[in-house]
């Protein structure tokens, strides 16, 4: 058991070391202990699994210690600026003003075949009028246009927008979601007119019902099956 | 921070259950190979009634601590020492003399073995 553990913490932070020293274009949407963790988990739950002569403790103890390892490194990261840069890294800024950081994509291994990859991706193709690109420590590159080339907002150009909200489902498959009604700031009595507008006698035939803060619903019936 | 205190805590729990088991298998060694020996004492003076009386006893031990060595160890180890044990029996009750000494060897280093897997050394981490 001992060996197990100190197995495990020696692999997981050779993993953790490597991949940080391979860059954040590895990482996808996963913060680094967090992909060390998803990459080692699987593995180790198989191992014992597809071998019943192993113990199903050598698993379970190496997955409690990753387990233990992400929490503490996430809450010691949480806590602490310089741990943090120390263990995902720092933002960097591929694009500033402008102009391409080169000796920035040296560093993060991002060639300009992907920088322009992602920036087609997010609707660009003019680095020009790109006043900042940020490699996020997740990986992601997030694409910020010059205050000229960003979208007018509804404010900007002195609209009235609305009411919106956040859509609230309220029946999902024929089943009520009474605390998402509750949570609309509806209830029953007001479903139950909802439905009779639309001419259904309960949520049986409904398939999703969603209503906003502004008190716009969205109504789609079940269709017939086969 | 409570979940990172929890998650610090079990890490300690584990590592003390692991230093915990890593002495109580030395000490289940120990004793079994205390029984070993005033068996192989017996056996090296022919009073192989006696030897097999000790061996009888080191076995009463190791399969006392089953229930807990087999949540740890694998079933090719634990299948090895229960037939180094098998084996060494039947050189007793046929009172092989010259054979009995290798038998001896075999059950003890099964039994080393098993001990240095929950060791905590270069060798068995590296």
């Amino acid at each position: 058991m001992a060996v197990i553990i100190a197995r495990t913490l020696i692999i997981y932070f050779s993993l953790l070391v490597t991949m940080r020293l391979l860059g954040k274009r590895q990482l996808g949407e996963m913060e680094l202990s967090e992909f060390v963790l998803a990459s080692l988990a699987a593995d180790l739950a198989a191992i014992p699994l597809q071998d019943t002569g192993l113990p199903l403790l050598n698993g379970l103890t190496a997955i409690l210690v990753l387990f233990c390892c992400e929490l503490l490194i996430s809450g010691l990261t949480f806590k602490s600026i310089r741990l943090r840069a120390l263990f995902c890294g720092k933002p960097s800024l591929l694009i500033v003003r402008g102009r391409i950081d080169q000796r920035e994509m040296r560093k993060n291994r991002f060639t300009l075949d992907e920088l322009m990859e992602e920036l087609r991706g997010q609707g660009c193709t003019d680095i020009s009028q790109i006043e900042y690109a940020v490699l996020e420590t997740d990986g992601q590159l997030n694409v910020i246009p010059f205050p000229a080339e960003r979208p007018a907002t509804a404010a900007q150009l002195g609209l009235d927008a609305g009411p919106g909200g956040y859509p609230t489902i309220v029946v999902s498959d024929g089943r009520i979601l009474e605390a998402n009604l509750r949570h609309a700031g509806r209830d029953l009595a007001w479903l139950d007119r909802q439905l009779r507008d639309r001419g259904f006698e309960n949520a049986a035939g409904v398939f999703l019902m969603t209503v906003n803060r502004a008190g716009q619903v969205y109504f789609a019936p079940k269709e017939e099956s086969g | 921070m409570k979940r990172e205190f929890a998650a610090g805590a079990l890490l300690l729990l584990l590592v003390l259950g692991a230093w915990l088991n890593s002495r109580r298998m030395d000490q289940l060694v120990w004793q079994i190979d205390r029984c070993l020996d005033s068996s192989e004492a017996a056996a090296e003076q022919g009073t192989f009634e006696q030897a097999l009386a000790a061996l009888e006893n080191g076995r009463r031990l190791w399969e006392a601590s089953e229930g807990v060595t087999g949540v740890f160890l694998g079933h090719q180890e634990l299948d090895a020492v229960q037939d180094a044990f098998f084996q060494l029996e039947q050189l007793l009750r046929r009172g092989d003399r010259a054979a009995a000494p290798a038998g001896y060897t075999r059950l003890r280093r099964c039994l080393e073995e098993i001990a240095a897997l929950e060791r905590l050394s270069p060798e068995a981490v590296l």
